[in-house]
């Protein structure tokens, strides 16, 4: 048996039973009617504890392990701590949970830091030009930075702060860049897709399709920030 | 995948709907060759998805997604098994499907389920998922080396269960 045979048996799409499909949907039915962020999870008992004696405390702490090594208030909403385990991975926990803090109303966007009032920044931005607000901490000098841009029907924003000196991480964002799919070498945006491309581009992912190329590829105006910022 | 992922992280519940749904084929397949029944499967399945959503602000890299998804389900589906051991004589537990000509579906879990349980979910992953060698050690929490002999061991079991099949 050779291995593309091997390969045409085993990834044969697979009819999913109509039980596996209602499970699906009631599963993912329930997630709705919390109307909880995804993936905002709030800490555990303990460590949440541990994070608001840190905040109570007013620094960021570099003590034992597991105690927040820096606190972020972020713009977008929320409170997000970052540590580094020696010799383990990153650990990030959000309290509260970011949101969308662009949104459009009658044809002009509105910008939402933290709890203040909405500001119009319609004018202020474009499909090329960012508008930066920066949300260092005045106290630590930890920098955060919320990027948003584009113009009304296609906006975005982009959250970084800094984890390490010059080391800078995503903690959310929407609509910053474009993915694309070249099929048979025409191209197109994923969203343009048909069924039967999206299967393509998925075994193109896999297996390496021929006839498909994807890329993708930021928004003007979030690489101008970027390089305005110099943070990656 | 990479903006469903990127809005999902940013709270977009559609989003996240649509991701779970775009690998719901890779998840059955997955949970079914652990658990070897629909019901349990979509358990597993529907235990996996309330994780992810907890559990997606963890993820911070999009591109390890899969591995990480099916690194959750797998952990569902071991859940399951030490359950079911515990609860239920080995003897009632469901017969695995049996072919069926013309049920593509049926027959091609009927000869995954001819394999060892430790051979099938890398034989699954590697050729039927696209995974690498390194995301399998990864998802399943093996060595590296342990999945390349599991995939040896695989594809000699496969190639004879397929033959007898074709032959029967």
């Amino acid at each position: 048996m050779t291995e593309q045979k091997l390969r045409e048996i085993l990834e044969q799409n697979v009819e999913v039973p109509d039980m596996v499909n209602r499970k699906l949907e009631e599963t993912c039915a329930q997630l709705e009617g919390e109307r909880r962020p995804a993936g905002r999870k709030g800490p555990r008992p303990l460590r949440l504890a541990l994070i608001a004696a840190a905040l109570a405390a007013g620094c960021l702490l570099c003590v034992a392990a597991g105690v927040p090594a820096r606190v972020f208030h972020l713009a977008a909403g929320g409170i997000e701590t970052y540590e580094k385990i020696p010799g383990g991975p990153d650990v990030l926990t959000q309290i509260g949970g970011s949101r969308n803090p662009i949104s459009e109303e009658n044809g002009r966007l509105w910008l939402t830091i933290k709890e203040e009032a909405p500001i119009d920044i319609t004018d202020l931005i474009g499909a090329d030009t960012p508008y930066i607000y920066d949300n260092t901490d005045p106290e630590t000098g930890y920098r955060d930075y919320l990027i948003v841009g584009g113009v009304p029907g296609d906006y975005g924003w982009a959250e970084y702060y800094e984890v390490e000196d010059n080391r800078f991480a995503s903690c959310g964002g929407a609509n910053v860049y474009t993915e694309y799919a070249s099929i048979d070498g025409v191209t197109y945006t994923l969203d343009e897709l048909t069924p039967e491309q999206r299967e393509r581009t998925e075994h193109y992912v896999q297996n390496n399709d021929e006839g498909v190329k994807m890329w993708m590829e930021w928004r003007p105006w979030h690489d101008a920030a970027i390089k305005q910022l110099g943070i990656q | 995948m990479e903006e469903l992922i990127r809005r999902a992280l940013a709270g977009d519940g559609a989003a996240f709907v649509a991701l779970m749904d775009s690998q719901k084929s890779t998840m059955y397949k997955v949970a079914r060759s652990y658990l070897h029944n629909d019901a349990d499967a979509a358990d597993a399945i529907g235990e996996t998805v309330l994780a992810c959503f907890e559990k997606l602000d963890t993820l911070r890299q999009p591109q390890y997604f899969r591995t990480w998804l099916v690194r959750i389900l797998i952990r569902k589906c071991q859940d399951i098994l030490r359950e079911r051991t515990r609860s239920v004589p080995l003897e009632e537990i469901a017969p695995a499907a049996c072919a069926e000509p013309g049920h593509a579906r049926v027959e091609f879990l009927a000869l995954l389920d001819g394999l060892d349980e430790k051979y099938r979910t890398v034989l699954l992953l590697y050729y039927g998922e696209g995974f690498t060698v390194k995301e399998i050690a990864q998802a399943m929490g093996l060595k590296v080396d342990t999945v390349k002999t599991r995939l040896k061991r695989a594809r000699a079991g496969f190639k004879m269960i397929y033959e007898a099949e074709q032959e029967g």
